[in-house]
């Protein structure tokens, strides 16, 4: 069997992924003729990463109408893999950002990917070639998860039942404190033989050669990435604004979710985060702090840790 | 149907319902009579999502300060009280308790400033003795927070001092604990110590994390209790040897003193735990005879006892 040098990019959420991906997406003809294969991220996330979280259900034993058994999940992914045997290509990239987990966890539990250790194993079982390499960023935890709670309150449906308010998220943040180095330790047992390439989510914002870098790395040193189309460039912060989101949570206490659900979008419209508009921040100066001392801690770790390749601005 | 049958039928449904009622009532928590707004006490309940404070003020002029350990953390039953409250009722003294909401060292810059703004308005004043008491993570908190009061006296069992993994990079046992904010006010006991009365320390010298952080806080003041054995749970162990509430009492009124806790630690030999741990103490350096030995002897001096 062909087997492509395999790559996959994982994210993490809320880290620029859609930009990286675009990019990709843009020079998937350039790429082909490269030898690279670049599976589109729907496509990926449909028929690989959506069955494998459904199939890891079965096997964490929770009963969901979705679950997907075994067998239905290896027919489901040798489809999706068919068309890579086919085309034989040298390297393979997979991309989405939801590989170690749903995003809903962070708001509501204050956790970093809490299944992410099954769910993660089940894609690896499901890949048929060796993952050579994995490729996640990390970001600062008090934007992440203020970054998390917009996303939850977008999330929000007519039906659903009960919110949690930022403070909540707060004092679960803070009273369990997760590491992204525990989520990492996660993904290099469930692709013991790929190498783990990461990047702080700042650097790459903030830094135009760490773009350039982490694409190189994605697709390979005998891509030229000066031939690369440009997606549009990634905006420094995509948090919603304090103002949109206080009127969202006033309408949530006084007319219900589901009336509040109708106007999310238009108050973010209405709202944005601009020079009158500060940024959504549920943390207090002190939690701040912490988070960022804890944040620049875990990095060290990670730059110390010889199964991670730690990525740095040039 | 007449309206007085109306009324009669609803008062029917209104007792069904009073007696469902009363048959699904939650037992009131122990502080309940005091602290409830028609209570009997005088005092307040302060309730932070991280830590809450109760206070309730009695007639003897003693002050016990309480904090919770570990296993409270996750207590979410409507029964919760704090740490040895039923024992500061029982002796009619005033007791603050502290009731910890995570596994946070009470790293809380809110409740830092709070037990700050407490001593500084007085507060502690007024007693003849306050004394600071808990276990575990309580224990720590008991032996920092302490320092705040001049004069204070402290009973802690199995204390940490602190867990900063600057000053104990040993201790491995508390992951989310050593990621909390070891910068703050009061993350050290060692060197805040002086100021306070008696500070009595219950450890199992066998234990070497517990024995390692005594050693931190060693001072003319502070006096080790050895509770050989009991590992971690030394405040178990005194408890199973009904040798905690008279220790404790002594800590409240009179003096602990090596020769009455040493007297009570007697009560060990009657205890499956103790003989258990000392049998494979010695097993595990290889002294076989001696593990059967702990073993005869514990049982010829039950059979001595019937």
């Amino acid at each position: 069997m062909h087997e492509p040098y395999t790559i996959i990019h994982g994210g993490f959420h809320w880290t620029e992924s859609a930009y990286l991906q675009d990019t990709l997406q843009r020079n998937q003809g350039y790429l082909a003729k490269q030898g690279v294969l670049y599976v589109d991220q729907r496509d990926t996330r449909k028929n690989l990463i959506l069955p494998c979280q459904r199939s890891s259900a079965v096997q964490a034993g929770k009963r969901k109408k979705s679950a997907l058994n075994d067998a239905a999940l290896r027919d489901l992914t040798q489809r999706f893999f068919k068309p890579v045997q086919k085309e034989r290509p040298q390297r393979l990239i997979l991309s989405d950002e939801n590989l170690a987990g749903h995003r809903g966890h962070y708001a509501k539990r204050g956790a970093l990917y809490r299944t992410g250790d099954s769910f993660m194993g089940v894609v690896a079982q499901e890949i048929p070639f060796p993952v050579r390499e994995v490729h996640v960023a990390v970001r600062n935890y008090a934007d992440f998860f203020a970054s998390a709670y917009v996303d939850y309150i977008r999330s929000l449906k007519p039906s659903t039942k009960s919110v949690i308010f930022p403070r909540e998220m707060v004092d679960q943040v803070m009273t369990s404190l997760l590491d992204w180095n525990g989520l990492i330790d996660e993904i290099m047992r469930a692709f013991s033989s790929a190498k783990i390439y990461v990047w702080r989510f700042e650097d790459f914002c903030e830094r135009p050669d760490m773009q350039a870098q982490v694409l190189r790395n994605l697709v390979g040193p005998d891509v030229n990435l000066g031939k690369f189309k440009r997606a549009k460039a990634p905006p420094i912060s995509s948090a919603a604004s304090a103002r949109a989101m206080q009127d969202i949570q006033n309408l949530i206490l006084s007319q219900g979710i589901a009336t509040a659900v109708e106007h999310i979008d238009l108050l973010h419209g209405q709202f944005p985060t601009n020079a009158k508009n500060a940024r959504f921040d549920p943390w207090t100066a002190w939690e701040h702090r912490h988070l960022a001392n804890l944040y620049a801690q875990d990095i060290s770790r990670l730059a110390r840790d010889p199964g991670v390749i730690l990525m740095r601005p040039e | 149907m007449s309206d007085t049958e109306t009324d009669t039928d609803t008062d029917d449904s209104l007792d069904t319902i009073a007696e469902a009622a009363q048959d699904a009532m939650i037992a009131p928590p122990i502080w309940f009579p005091e602290l409830s707004p028609a209570g009997t006490g005088e005092g307040f309940v302060e309730k932070n999502s991280r830590h809450s404070l109760m206070f309730v003020k009695r007639l003897r002029p003693v002050l016990l300060v309480t904090f919770d350990n570990l296993s409270n953390v996750n207590d979410d039953s409507p029964s919760r009280s704090p740490w040895a409250f039923k024992f500061a009722l029982d002796q009619h003294i005033s007791h603050l308790g502290v009731f910890a909401h995570g596994k946070v060292w009470y790293r809380d810059p809110q409740l830092i400033a709070r037990m700050q703004q407490l001593a500084d308005g007085g507060f502690f004043k007024g007693y003849d003795r306050v004394v600071f008491a808990g276990s575990s993570m309580g224990a720590f908190a008991a032996l920092v927070f302490a320092s705040l009061v001049p004069g204070a006296h402290v009973l802690a069992f199995n204390p940490q001092t602190t867990l900063d993994p600057a000053l104990v990079p040993w201790e491995e046992r508390y992951w989310i604990g050593r990621r909390q904010d070891w910068t703050l006010p009061l993350s050290d006991a060692q060197g805040n110590l002086d100021n306070c009365g008696p500070v009595s320390v219950f450890f199992d010298p066998y234990f070497e994390p517990d024995l390692k952080h005594y050693e931190r806080i060693v001072g003319p003041n502070v006096t080790p209790y050895k509770c050989w054995f009991s590992s971690h749970k030394s405040a178990v162990f005194l408890r199973k040897i009904d040798a905690l509430k008279p220790l404790m009492y002594e800590g409240l009124f009179g003096e602990i003193t090596p020769r009455l806790f040493y007297s009570l630690y007697r009560g060990r030999r009657d205890l499956p735990w103790y003989v258990g741990s000392l049998q494979k103490y010695y097993a595990e350096k290889g002294r076989d005879r001696m593990a059967r030995a702990a073993r005869t002897s514990y049982r010829a001096y039950k059979r001595s006892q019937q």
